[in-house]
């Protein structure tokens, strides 16, 4: 496993904590997949407890104007991207 | 023919309209304004009211919802919901009020004491019901709030007059209007106020996601869950806040804390003392409810996600 997929794996571990059982990402996601529609379709509220779940388990804090409305939260790549410019030692997205 | 500056001022006023109000209505407001207050809010009010029931589709919700209301005539009531629908738009856009000391006599605030035994952040849980800018008028009455909302209305409440900016000027992210994908970034600001011990202010019905379903006369109220969330995430105290119309003054109730949403038992006695606050509310005030009886905040819901998970996010591809 790569470190880029090691960093994805944690996010899906956040987003499967926060849909749930019955909503758990299937095994085919990818750093493609988008976070919304067509993808994990996590709505509003469910975004909002990802980020704050990321916050805690990588120790780094978001800026909403620069991190939350721009491409950030398009995919799961694209988040992984975000995390790991927050924390560069976090493993290379 | 006009001053050059009274085009400019015409002009700015004309900009300032948003998407959600019709540009007869917006003409018709600014020609409005320049009346003495209350003159054109109580113009606004009835030109609502008579074309309101020249309207077939919303006399007939308008008539349909005040007939299953007790102990009203439904012709009377439906007029008056009607009408408080144009005060309400009135209010919205502040519409004659030339500073904030205009109507900050026509302000009462009951229950002061629960928001200020609260010593760190709160949520003031507000509701599709009564007339509107229970922020402006909490700021105007010495209570810092941020409101969190769907439309950018700071740019039409101050019209043209810098003497309300103070009160009424919000930061961005606290707004969500320009896309759907703005509601995260604008609930993440308010749980980061929240955490730094401010207040905000968040209606709990609407369009969106449904948290449960509060049974009132006439059709139900859809809670959603952004105000649980935050909660949850801050551990901040909930208040539910009313606010009506009394003549022209404008009266906010704040209500005790509810208990901490912990738990599903909490939140099933939340939910009943919230069901008790709206019917006693509808009850008393059924003409200060036009958006639950003529539709308007539960209108069509938006794409949202919620309305249609499949394959990624669950492996037999079933909805969650």
């Amino acid at each position: 496993m790569t470190d880029r997929e090691a960093l994805l794996d944690r996010i899906l571990v956040i987003v499967a904590q926060v849909v749930g059982p019955k909503r758990a990402p299937s095994p085919d996601v990818g750093a493609h997949t988008p976070l919304g529609v067509e993808g994990l379709w996590l709505d509003s509220l469910e975004l909002l407890q990802v980020v704050v779940g990321c916050e805690a388990e990588f120790g780094i804090i978001f800026e909403p104007a620069k991190d939350l409305l721009g491409d950030g939260l398009r995919t799961l790549g694209t988040l992984a991207d975000l995390i790991h410019g927050k924390n560069p030692g976090l493993p290379a997205a | 023919m006009p001053r050059p500056h009274l085009i400019d001022k015409l002009r700015t006023r004309w900009h300032a309209r948003q998407p959600f109000t019709s540009r007869g209505l917006w003409a018709l407001m600014i020609g409005l304004d320049p009346l003495p207050w209350p003159w054109g809010e109580e113009i606004l009010a009835r030109l609502f009211m008579v074309v309101a029931l020249a309207r077939p589709s919303l006399r007939r919700r308008a008539v349909a919802w005040a007939s299953v209301q007790p102990g009203r005539g439904r012709w009377r009531l439906a007029a008056a919901i009607c009408a408080f629908r144009g005060r309400w738009v009135a209010r919205l856009h502040l519409l004659g009020l030339r500073s904030p000391e205009e109507l900050r006599p026509y302000t009462v605030v009951e229950g002061e004491e629960h928001l200020t035994a609260v010593s760190g952040g709160a949520i003031l849980l507000s509701f599709h019901v009564g007339p509107p800018c229970i922020d402006v008028v909490l700021k105007l009455r010495g209570h810092p709030v941020t409101y969190l909302g769907r439309h950018d209305r700071a740019l039409t409440r101050a019209w043209w007059r810098d003497a309300w900016w103070p009160l009424v000027e919000t930061d961005p992210l606290t707004r969500a209007g320009g896309g759907p994908g703005r509601w995260t970034a604008v609930l993440y600001t308010g749980r980061q106020i929240l955490l730094d011990g401010g207040r905000i202010c968040i209606m709990a019905d609407g369009r969106g996601k449904e948290l449960f379903r509060i049974p009132l006369p006439g059709g139900p109220m859809v809670i959603r869950p952004g105000w649980l969330t935050l909660h949850q995430l801050t551990g901040a105290p909930v208040l539910p806040v009313l606010t009506r119309l009394d003549g022209l003054t404008q009266v906010i109730t704040i209500h005790p804390a509810l208990l901490p949403l912990t738990s599903d038992p909490a939140l099933k006695v939340s939910r009943e003392i919230l069901a008790a606050l709206l019917q006693d509310y509808v009850r008393k005030f059924p003409e200060q409810c036009p958006a639950l009886a003529l539709g308007r905040a539960y209108g069509p819901p938006p794409v949202d996600a919620s309305g249609a998970r499949q394959a990624k996010t669950s492996p037999s591809g079933s909805c969650a």
